[in-house]
């Protein structure tokens, strides 16, 4: 803007505007409830940050948005996830939130449950791995959505594609999740009468030889890698590139690169549900009157390089149906 | 009498004018009224074909739900809930898709179990409603639990495991599609307010049961869509007072009814209520919609209303300008002619009444009318006369010559109009009568000629009273001979002729001898007649330009005009001796 091309009066009136926005911005924001965001794990981990979308894309302009991550992921001793649940619930007393959402175990397992039972504060947790029941969930305060594989339709598909199946080897790190996954998955694969073997892995080295041995399944689940804490994806690829030789499935979406079939859970469910859970309880319903459910969406990834290299040939049905993961 | 007939009028013409005013807004009320009628009975169609299509929108998607699911041997819940999804977007009014599940008594633990291993922890059959019956009967095929609900919402969440057959105003509609096959409705009370079910069963196999006892037997389940009624009747301006029915049996019931309408205005109290029912079938379930609702009165135009009645009341008052127009005008001229011929009764009677004759001709002098003295006058009658030119009726001649008078007529125009003048007039058989005539032209109102009028005065008896008069002033009555005061003024007049003039007269002086005696012995009668045979004698021997007079008694005068004294000697013997 050109000096003096308006009168200094209206000059003055657009300086006063501003001030009063400056001020009266903050304060609409303020009347908004306050919403804590507590993750288990780190921004930048592919399924957290897609809870996180989901959330914030609920709880946008409806509430103030506080996160704090815990990082449960990368600082792997019982210490430091207590010291984490600690901080998150110092924050919790400072900031004073209406209602606080938790995305995965750690969060539930470290903060709600040894601080919140039947508190006053509502919790919104999701993002639980398969059951509450070792948290005691749901309390009178809690409520939320559980995180569920499509497992069993997991393992009729690679049944399905791979006529006479009757051994299957899971592969994730080793972690307590990929454990509480891992026991979900050998019940469902025995429940199909299919011979179930597990190797977790701390290093990709350990991942690999691990899948290099999956080659004598007659299909291989692929857990998730968070946890190993030297995962380098390029890597894995190029390393497994000429091993491949049997099916792979997943339900991580993260794992496609190195996986031929997914049926992969949307984290943004998760993240959804929280937040309309969340507003409910703003509006005030009564967190034990909102059942605890578990997803129910997945989406079908194909990953046709590993398919071709395997020389697989599936059905035409799954490859027009399933997406080509990029 | 006009007055009160004008006053009258005016009054009149004011009812007119009020019945107008009320005709006219009645006309345009009625316009309203019957605009907002036919877009009442458009909004009807309009309803009728927007919910036709949306119900057959909500059929043919619980048809596809339900082809879908007899069609895929495993339907998963991802699956349910894609479709659903699709669902939802296309019919907004779609406010969820449900899925009750038969649980047969037996199952219910396990089936409770398996959803809380599936991550629904807190997952149960519950009961809700008027019964809260959870004990299946021989009467009911089991629960019907509600296992998916799309979209998988907070507050709908809280329904999954509902039975929804534990309420008995939702086991008829259940009952009914699982027994028929076909769609059923039923309120969705459990679900919320303001929504219906429309419900499908479905049934093991891949092809529906075709009869009744087989369907029963293989029922696996009911499909449900929860219908929004805001939504489902948006865009079509149904508002207030609709009210939704179905017959799934016999016995209609009601899925919604809109909240009554505010309380309407005064001017709504006054209107028509409308009612229209519009019946729309999904085979074999009918819908009825009845609409009930008072007349909007933003649907009336008052501003409408006052041109209208403007409109009308201008014409009103047109017309009656014209009319009082006319009617003054004819009333003028009736009044007009009226009083014309009141003057020309009276004229008629006057000139029948009057003594004078009157003649009206018309500019060439012809005759068109008489009055009877005029008749009696000339001696024609009135008929006789009309048409006659008036020189055949009489003619004129003065009075002192007896010389022809000119035409009164043409007098009349040439001395302005009127004239008089006296005259002698002489009648068709002759007779002579002295007459004063007065002759007036007349005009017409642009000064025209177009007639005169000829008034005649029969003035002989005047004439011939004013003779007698004169003749008694200068005569003896008894002899007839010249008094003694004209004799005196005669015989000065011929003494002044002498004196002026070369001319001698004589005069003789005649006195009766012994007349007392007669007077005394016979009687004054006698006497009398002996002056009057005197006067006879005396008068018989006097020329024509002498003059004899009585001076009085038995003394009488004479004198002989231009006589010397020898000739008047003689006249004197001539005179005295033939007495």
């Amino acid at each position: 803007m050109r000096p003096g091309i308006f009168h200094p009066a209206i000059q003055n009136l657009v300086r006063v505007a501003g001030i009063v926005f400056l001020f009266v911005a903050p304060a609409a924001a303020a009347d908004l409830p306050k919403c804590l965001f507590v993750s288990s794990y780190h921004q930048g981990y592919a399924w957290s940050d897609g809870v996180e979308r989901g959330l914030r894309q609920t709880l946008q302009g409806k509430c103030q948005i506080h996160q704090y991550d815990m990082d449960t992921k990368r600082k792997k001793s019982e210490e430091e996830h207590k010291a984490a649940a600690l901080e998150a619930k110092a924050l919790i007393e400072s900031w004073r939130p209406d209602v606080v959402i938790t995305a995965d175990d750690n969060a539930a397992k470290y903060l709600i449950q040894p601080y919140y039972r039947d508190d006053k504060l509502p919790f919104v947790f999701c993002g639980i791995n398969w059951t509450v029941k070792e948290y005691g969930f749901p309390y009178k305060n809690v409520t939320g959505m559980i995180e569920v594989a499509p497992v069993k339709a997991m393992l009729e598909e690679a049944r399905g594609l791979v006529p006479g199946a009757h051994k299957m080897l899971y592969i994730g790190a080793d972690t307590s999740t990929e454990m509480k996954n891992a026991a979900r998955i050998r019940k469902a694969a025995e429940d199909q009468g299919l011979v179930y073997e597990e190797k977790l892995a701390r290093t990709l080295d350990a991942w690999v030889a691990a899948y290099q041995a999956g080659q004598d399944y007659d299909f291989i689940v692929m857990g998730s890698n968070a946890g190993i804490d030297d995962w380098d994806t390029q890597r894995a690829v190029t390393a497994i590139m000429p091993l491949t030789r049997r099916l792979t499935v997943t339900s991580h979406e993260w794992m496609m690169p190195v996986t031929m079939l997914g049926m992969t859970k949307v984290p943004e469910e998760q993240g959804e549900w929280a937040g309309s859970v969340a507003l409910q309880i703003l509006d005030g319903v009564a967190p034990q009157s909102i059942p605890v459910i578990a997803n129910r969406k997945w989406d079908l990834y194909l990953n046709p390089g590993l398919i071709d290299s395997a020389a697989l040939t599936l059905p035409p049905q799954l490859l027009s149906k399933g997406k080509v993961y990029q | 009498m006009s007055a009160i007939r004008i006053g009258r009028r005016r009054v009149v013409a004011a009812l007119l004018g009020l019945l107008v005013v009320v005709l006219a807004l009645g006309i345009a009320i009625r316009n309203d009224l019957q605009l907002a009628n036919t877009a009442f009975h458009e909004l009807d169609d309009e309803i009728e074909t927007t919910l036709t299509r949306r119900l057959d929108n909500l059929n043919a998607s619980l048809r596809s739900l339900s082809g879908m699911h007899h069609a895929m041997t495993r339907l998963s819940q991802q699956e349910l809930s894609a479709f659903g999804q699709e669902i939802g977007r296309s019919h907004p009014y779609v406010r969820a898709i449900l899925q009750l599940r038969l649980v047969d008594a037996g199952e219910r633990a396990a089936y409770e179990e398996s959803f809380q291993e599936a991550g629904f922890p807190t997952f149960a059959i519950t009961a809700n409603g008027e019964s809260g019956d959870l004990v299946p009967s021989p009467a009911r095929p089991g629960y019907m639990a509600l296992s998916f609900v799309e979209p998988l919402d907070p507050g709908l969440a809280r329904f999954l495991g509902l039975d929804f057959y534990s309420r008995a105003d939702l086991r008829e509609a259940i009952d009914q599609a699982v027994r028929s096959g076909e769609i059923s409705a039923a309120p969705a009370t459990p679900i919320g307010k303001g929504a219906f079910l429309l419900l499908k069963a479905v049934y093991k196999g891949f092809f529906v049961p075709t009869t009744e006892s087989e369907r029963l037997a293989q029922v696996h389940g009911v499909y449900g869509l929860v219908v929004d009624v805001p939504a489902f009747l948006a865009d079509i301006g149904g508002g207030p007072g609709l009210h939704l029915s179905t017959w799934n049996t016999e016995r209609p019931v009601t899925l919604f009814r809109q909240p009554e309408a505010a309380q309407p205005d005064w001017v709504a109290r006054f209107l028509p209520d409308q009612h229209a029912d519009i019946d729309i079938s999904l085979d074999p379930t009918r819908f009825r919609i009845s609409i009930d609702r008072t007349l909007d009165s933003r649907a009336l135009r008052p501003a409408q209303w006052m041109t209208v009645t403007a409109t009308f009341v201008g014409l009103y008052l047109a017309g009656v300008l014209v009319v009082f127009t006319r009617l003054r005008a004819t009333e003028a001229a009736r009044d007009a002619k009226e009083q014309l011929f009141q003057e020309k009764e009276r004229a008629q009677v006057t000139l029948q009444s009057i003594g004078e004759a009157v003649i009206t001709t018309d500019p060439t002098g012809v005759v068109d009318f008489l009055n009877p003295a005029a008749a009696q006058l000339t001696g024609w009658g009135a008929d006789d006369a009309r048409g006659r030119h008036l020189n055949e009726i009489f003619s004129l001649v003065s009075e002192k010559d007896g010389t022809g008078l000119p035409d009164p007529i043409a007098r009349a125009l040439r001395d302005h109009d009127e004239s008089e003048a006296a005259a002698l007039m002489i009648r068709s058989d002759g007779a002579t009568i002295a007459v004063i005539e007065n002759a007036a032209a007349i005009r017409d109102s642009d000064g025209h000629f177009t007639g005169a009028a000829l008034i005649v005065r029969d003035v002989s008896r005047e004439r011939n009273l004013l003779r007698e008069m004169a003749f008694q002033a200068t005569h003896d009555p008894l002899t007839r001979l010249i008094n003694r005061r004209q004799f005196e003024r005669e015989l000065a007049a011929v003494v002044d002729d002498a004196l002026n003039s070369d001319s001698q007269h004589a005069l003789m002086y005649i006195d009766l001898d012994q007349f007392k005696a007669i007077n005394d012995s016979c009687g004054h009668m006698a006497g009398d007649q002996l002056l009057k045979q005197v006067a006879s004698h005396l008068g018989e021997n006097i020329r024509r330009l002498d003059r004899l007079a009585r001076l009085g008694g038995d003394e009488f005068v004479a004198f002989f005009r231009d006589v010397d004294g020898r000739e008047a000697l003689a006249r004197r013997s001539a005179t005295t001796r033939s007495t």
